[in-house]
């Protein structure tokens, strides 16, 4: 089995754009969330979002119709992550690909095009409507963009959409079958059509009048539940060898990849299932010499909702035993927002940075603890780690996927 | 007046930052650098611009003058109807 490391990293979130700004407001819970401005919001009952205000896209004029915002996301955070891995012409394009991730695709386009249809009375819409709202506009763009001639996939597996990217990738690198990806995933569904059928289903969390930025309160026992958000995040990622021959820095490697799918719910979250994804990360994880001692920090799914907070509780003690207590957790959505299909690589990121800089992310707006979440969920203030090994993310999706993933340090 | 093609010539000079020589009747659109996703677009703007149809056109298009021509067809078309 080859080994597989990370070399580039790229973000974009409502709660910073690039790895620095993006990991510095973690740690100062610098939160992203505020009332969303979209078309037709003020119908929303709940308008919380971590809605990027800040971005504006340098691409080329005429190829700006073919990107839907997720496919502009993500460019954005594979390119931050291809120039950090300095990846010069060096590399054979067809043992390089692209595993990337969305939960809703090109849905901006998607609802332009009804919006012009149904309201509008078009007889007829943008031409690239097709390309720029097609599931794989994102991958197939960042492939484009760097010459990548592999493998193109793109997952949409909920909330574990770029987690199980990542781990897919990491995979196709292990067996031999690519050299080099670019892996993440992307997501853009602040739109109306999007915004309002979550609210019918009774997770989001209510806006605090306040302090709304500070509504979304992961473990704590005033949570009400999760706020939507858009994003991007990218990592490469190489067969150790190839990084070590073209003196690649290394930035971390993965060691543990565990996928389950709990078969017993269509949305309820199950604590066996997510067990088991975990049991299964540190398994592999053991083989490549990771204990489940050594992992330094682990962030949770985490996504603040009354039940799934719980029952993450629960599968966290049902695989760390005794040592669930002494592992510092936190869920950094209390800042950046639940980022769906990019939700993932954003955590991933957050991850390894919190290794690299041995410091972790604090839980944001855990002022009161909940007994039924009663881990170390590092309460508002961030943690020093001493020496991290591993760290560990969680993400578990609507449809029963759970997807989980052990970094150690380089 | 000036004719359809006249007109089209110009949408082209604007849109793709051409210049008059470059945009000659029988220039190729690929020579000019619009290729087959950036010539459907540019219908797309045809359509609004004389209020036609061109979904069902299936003619060539290869140089500037060819999209003079479905023009040209489009607007006898909708003359008739």
């Amino acid at each position: 089995m080859k080994r597989v490391v990370v070399t580039g990293m790229g973000v974009i979130t409502a709660a910073g754009t690039g790895t620095n700004a993006f990991f510095r407001n973690l740690l100062d819970s610098v939160s992203g969330i505020a009332p969303v401005d979209v078309p037709m919001s003020d119908r929303l009952k709940i308008r919380l979002a971590g809605q990027i205000t800040d971005f504006h896209p340098a691409f080329p004029k005429e190829r700006m119709p073919q990107l839907d915002r997720f496919s502009q996301l993500a460019l954005t955070a594979a390119h931050e992550a291809w120039n950090q891995a300095n990846v010069t012409g060096m590399f054979d394009p067809f043992t390089a690909g692209v595993y990337y991730a969305t939960g809703f695709g090109g849905s901006a386009t998607l609802e332009k095009a009804y919006t012009d249809l149904f309201l509008r009375d078009s007889e007829r819409i943008h031409p690239f409507s097709v390309i720029a709202a097609m599931p794989n506009a994102a991958a197939a763009n960042i492939a484009l963009d760097f010459g990548l001639k592999g493998a193109c996939l793109t997952y949409a597996v909920a909330c574990a959409s770029s987690a199980v990217a990542v781990g897919e990738a990491y995979r196709a690198i292990r067996s031999g079958t690519s050299k080099l990806v670019v892996a993440g995933g992307a997501e853009a569904l602040l739109q109306f059509v999007i915004m309002k059928s979550w609210e019918s289903t009774m997770t989001l969390a209510i806006e605090d009048k306040i302090r709304p930025e500070t509504s979304c309160r992961p473990f704590a026992k005033d949570r009400t539940g999760l706020v939507l958000g858009e994003g991007a995040g990218a990592v490469v990622l190489e067969e150790m060898e190839h990084a070590q021959a073209r003196g690649a820095t290394i930035l971390a490697e993965i060691v543990g990849y565990g996928l389950s799918n709990d078969a017993v719910h269509l949305s309820r979250p199950d604590a066996e299932g997510q067990a088991r994804a975990m049991r299964a990360a540190l398994s592999e994880a053991a083989s490549n010499g990771i204990k489940l001692s050594d992992i330094a920090y682990l962030n949770a799914h985490g996504t603040a909702t009354v039940m799934g907070d719980k029952v993450e509780t629960e599968s966290i003690k049902m695989v760390f035993g005794e040592r669930a207590r002494h592992v510092p957790i936190s869920s950094t959505k209390a800042l950046h927002a639940h980022l769906l299909g990019a939700a993932g690589i954003v955590e991933f990121i957050a991850s390894v940075l919190a290794m690299n800089h041995a410091i972790a992310p604090p839980t944001a707006h855990l002022w009161q603890a909940d007994p039924e979440c009663d881990l170390d969920y590092i309460p508002i203030e961030p943690r020093q780690l001493i020496a991290p090994r591993a760290v560990m993310s969680n993400s578990f999706a609507f449809g029963g996927t759970n997807a989980v993933l052990i970094a150690k340090h380089a | 007046m000036e004719s359809v093609l006249q007109e089209v010539q110009a949408m082209l000079r604007e849109q793709y930052s051409l210049t008059e020589s470059q945009v000659s009747a029988s220039q190729t659109l690929a020579s000019l650098g619009i290729d087959s996703m950036a010539t459907i677009e540019f219908m797309y703007h045809l359509e609004d611009k004389f209020s036609i149809s061109l979904s069902q056109e299936r003619g060539k298009l290869e140089t500037v003058s060819d999209i003079a021509e479905i023009v040209e067809r489009a607007l006898s078309e909708k003359a008739k109807s």
